[in-house]
């Protein structure tokens, strides 16, 4: 009885049920239970085997789960998708500048050297302008697509694990702001890469760069879910409040 | 569509809250009383922790009411009883019921006819 007990308590503190909640909750479970097992029934089926359920349930309907900001979650699971989905789009950035989709798409484009004041040279300069434009335009695409869908299955998959009151809400909203948050994280970058006196790329450069986008998408999506979080708190009060007072 | 689960816990779960408030018309009862009234009416799925949520619901429609009361020998336990709100709503509720299981019924005697003749 006390392992089922516990787990309906762990449940509710997961849930951010208030301790006193939670109290009266266990002191009227416990009674029950009690009666149970004096009549010889098992605790556990006397809850239907998922105790959890019945407690998520339960406190649900007392209107006692509230929305936890869990804002610094939100943040980290945002942080270490981006990394992974940058690295990768700068692996596919190299391999579409490889000399073997240059000549696919521009047969030739080293073929004709042309003497610079004495050095050797080539007629494009590098694969980069010997790959048409349109393939860049589809890879920046399929990158952010990809960047997108990590990043909400990310963050739903984190608020279903604590049983988030706001997920559905959280996740919908970051649908939106995922946009504009991309754009103001690019400019963000833009002006550090500015302020360095240019795009850097030794070691130094790119660090601050692509921190600063990573940094300001992530404090994005941070402000995105406290935003989400303060409104569906506001509701949930609002609702308790009706509930107390006829 | 297959239907393979047994659908009395699905049928319950639209009922649940009017059985309940039957359950109390006669006398204050606390959860686990409920459980074993219905049961014992032959509603054996309703033991699996939905009445929790249920009694919930109807405190907060004001539908019931709860008190702590004393067990004997036992921990002060959480009773429920209906308000007079309560037991208006299970009057009408309860019509609403019967015609609505006497259409059901109708339907289905109609095609357990059609079987028996088919």
């Amino acid at each position: 009885m006390d392992e089922v007990v516990e787990n309906c308590r762990r449940t509710w503190r997961r849930l951010g049920v208030r301790p006193s909640e939670i109290d009266a909750m266990t002191a009227e479970l416990r009674s029950d239970l009690e009666a149970a097992s004096a009549d010889g029934l098992d605790p556990q089926a006397y809850l239907g085997g998922d105790a959890s359920g019945v407690a998520r349930a339960w406190a649900s309907s007392r209107g006692l789960v509230r929305p936890r900001y869990r804002v610094f979650g939100v943040m980290a699971v945002t942080f270490f998708v981006t990394i992974p989905t940058l690295f990768a789009a700068s692996f596919i950035y190299v391999a579409i500048t490889s000399t073997y989709i240059a000549d696919l798409f521009n047969p030739g484009w080293d073929q004709f050297p042309v003497c610079d004041g004495g050095a050797y040279g080539n007629l494009h300069g590098s694969p980069y302008t010997a790959v048409p434009l349109w393939l860049f335009v589809l890879w920046y695409l399929v990158a952010t697509a990809a960047g997108f869908a990590a990043v909400l299955l990310a963050v739903g998959a984190y608020l279903r694990r604590w049983a988030d009151a706001a997920r559905e809400k959280t996740v919908r909203t970051m649908a939106f702001t995922f946009w504009p948050a991309v754009v103001v994280a690019v400019l963000s970058a833009t002006a550090v890469s500015y302020g360095l006196g240019g795009y850097r790329s030794d070691p130094r450069g790119q660090l601050l760069q692509f921190g600063a986008l990573v940094l300001t998408f992530t404090a994005m999506m941070g402000l995105t879910r406290a935003l989400v979080v303060r409104r569906a708190r506001a509701r949930t009060e609002q609702v308790m409040h009706e509930a107390l007072v006829p | 569509m297959v239907v393979t689960e047994d659908p009395t816990s699905q049928w319950l779960r639209g009922v649940l809250d009017l059985c309940l408030m039957a359950v109390l018309a006669h006398e204050p009862l606390y959860g686990y009383e409920m459980t074993r009234h219905l049961t014992s009416a032959g509603l054996s799925t309703v033991a699996d922790g939905s009445i929790y949520p249920a009694l919930s619901r109807l405190e907060k429609a004001g539908l019931i009411e709860s008190f702590t009361q004393a067990g004997s020998g036992g921990p002060p336990r959480k009773y429920y009883r209906l308000t007079p709100s309560g037991r208006a709503t299970l009057v009408n509720r309860s019509q609403e019921w019967r015609t609505f299981s006497n259409s059901i019924e109708s339907v289905l005697k109609n095609g357990m006819d059609g079987v028996s003749h088919g």
